[in-house]
């Protein structure tokens, strides 16, 4: 534990020392804050036009105005998920680096393992800057914590299934470039697979492919519901990234 | 300290390593001898543990390094060809990091820290970014972090290469002050490099080791004269007859005939040759005597030659 803790202590801090973090965190805090600042106008705009208002009173509160189409929105931090992920093996392929990781008494599942929880620690960092607007519709109204709480898990489990998958990529070339490439498509992939329900007429593939759409399974969490099939479905999705990152990592010194 | 038993390793069709076994004890200081794309890369990287060859053992220490790898590998300093640097870490930074990873005590990380620094010259450049650091200074600090857990064997692959000559003396110079009771294995294809700093050399051409030897036995002949031939035609014809002149000793073919001969003999050897020379119309373009440097001993070695 202590030697993937050292790994992941020298990648956060190489984030910190090159632009990268930076620059994500700042793209993504602006990000946030255009979408915040939306849903909340339109929740205000609809208050102020009683024909429109009507029409979503069903609906009416802060949780289905704001809360829910804001966690939802927030998935765009997982088109920033390559940037965060893409330097991990990649960059020590390029620069030979990692022969002396490799020539050091470490494991490559510690070498992966403390990878991949730099990677974790630096995405959570990112979520916590949009707390800020949960705790400001909560100080000025009185939305339902429930979805709040169960949105921000979904959001953080769902990410952790993408973060491996940018872990795999990177660890499959020595291009920063192409590893983040290969990491947004395979999560453009997941991502838009269940919007093929709507193209596809039979129930049986539409359903197989909601299955295995990681938005399909997000949508559960800002219900308000965390449902045990979408969190195994998501922690076995990470489990299974790992696990071939791993072993990838260990054929290059086999092979 | 070191055992080497039948290491094997092929990339897809081509043999890297073949059958190569050697042992070292302590204190030994070997020169891994050969051409570019002879396995002495290949064959270091299975030693520290970062490649895993197809068959065969390696114990450092006595641990195999593929059953205990963490106890062989904290016995070892290893020096890659391009130096493991990250240009964003200080140099600082960048020992405390491979302290940790080598899983150095707490205790002991800061007067090793400090030991490496001072034996490496480091102080200069201590709080500087690697990537600001000169080619020299940054071989300096992956030196540095070959020895800072003090290791019993160091092994480092073309360390004085790229380097500018008044640098290459420099780290000859430091890695000479290394030594003492250290196993060292050092790489190179500068064959001078290896008569300055090692007592054994093994050379290593094609996969197999060619010739392992002490320095001493292996430069006893530089020094010795030797007949260079060419003639117009090259034949196996030739070679033979070369051979059965009284007096010649050795024939080595490569481009021209290579010819060790009796001092005392080379007048008699001159007219037998010329006399091969007419009969065969095949015309002397050189002759000449020449001295057998280091570079001729490891050449013929290379290209297979060595009968005595």
């Amino acid at each position: 534990m202590k030697k993937i803790w050292v790994i992941a202590c020298k990648e956060l801090k190489t984030y910190f020392v090159l632009p990268s973090a930076y620059i994500i965190c700042i793209v993504f805090i602006l990000f946030s804050g255009i979408f915040f600042y939306n849903h909340l106008s339109i929740f205000f705009l609809s208050k102020l036009q009683p024909l429109l208002w009507a029409e979503v009173e069903a609906q009416k509160d802060l949780t289905h105005m704001i809360v829910q189409p804001y966690l939802h929105s927030l998935s765009i931090l997982y088109l920033l998920i390559p940037v965060i992920t893409m330097r991990l093996f990649a960059e020590e392929k390029r620069l030979k680096t990692e022969e002396l990781l490799y020539s050091s008494p470490i494991s490559s599942l510690q070498i992966v393992l403390g990878k991949y929880l730099a990677a974790v620690i630096l995405f959570a960092i990112l979520l916590c800057f949009t707390v800020q607007h949960m705790l400001f519709l909560l100080a000025y109204g009185n939305p339902d914590t429930g979805p709040i709480i169960t949105g921000y898990i979904g959001l953080f489990l769902v990410g952790l299934a993408y973060l491996s998958i940018g872990l795999l990529c990177s660890s499959l070339t020595d291009n920063q470039i192409i590893a983040a490439i290969l990491t947004f498509g395979v999560i453009c992939f997941f991502w838009m697979i269940g919007l093929f329900k709507y193209v596809i007429p039979n129930p049986t593939i539409v359903n197989f492919m909601e299955f295995f759409s990681l938005e399909e399974h997000f949508h559960t969490f800002t219900k308000g519901i965390i449902d045990l099939k979408d969190v195994v479905y998501v922690l076995s999705f990470t489990f299974m990234g790992i696990f071939i990152t791993y072993n990838i990592v260990e054929y290059h010194r086999w092979q | 300290m070191i055992q080497v038993e039948h290491l094997t390793k092929k990339y897809g069709d081509l043999v890297a390593v073949n059958d190569i076994s050697f042992s070292l004890g302590e204190g030994d200081i070997v020169g891994f001898l050969g051409p570019n794309g002879a396995g002495k890369t290949t064959t270091m990287r299975i030693l520290t543990g970062c490649l895993a060859p197809d068959s065969g053992n390696v114990k450092i220490g006595g641990y195999d390094i593929l059953e205990n790898p963490d106890e062989a590998k904290r016995l070892i300093g290893y020096l890659p060809e391009i130096p493991p640097l990250y240009d964003e870490m200080t140099v600082s930074a960048y020992l405390d990091y491979v302290a940790d990873l080598k899983d150095i005590p707490k205790n002991k990380k800061n007067s090793l820290k400090d030991m490496a620094v001072q034996e490496c010259g480091l102080e200069k450049v201590y709080g500087r970014l690697i990537k600001h650091l000169s080619k020299g200074y940054r071989q300096r600090v992956g030196i540095a972090q070959a020895i800072i857990n003090d290791p019993k064997i160091l092994i480092l692959d073309e360390p004085t290469i790229g380097l500018d000559p008044r640098q290459v003396k420099e780290i000859r110079e430091l890695i000479k002050g290394l030594t003492g009771k250290r196993t060292v294995i050092l790489s190179t294809h500068i064959i001078y490099e290896v008569t300055m700093i090692c007592q054994k050399v093994i050379i290593i051409n094609e996969g197999k080791i060619a010739a392992m030897d002490t320095l001493d036995s292996l430069t006893s002949k530089v020094g010795k004269k030797r007949i260079v031939l060419r003639l117009k035609d090259k034949s196996d014809d030739i070679l033979e007859r070369l051979k059965r002149i009284e007096g010649i000793r050795n024939v080595f073919q490569n481009g021209a005939y290579y010819i060790e001969y009796d001092e005392d003999k080379y007048e008699q050897i001159c007219e037998d040759i010329s006399g091969i020379s007419n009969q065969m119309k095949n015309p002397i373009l050189e002759l000449r005597i020449e001295t057998i440097s280091l570079e001729d001993i490891f050449v013929r070695i290379v290209t297979g030659d060595r009968r005595e």
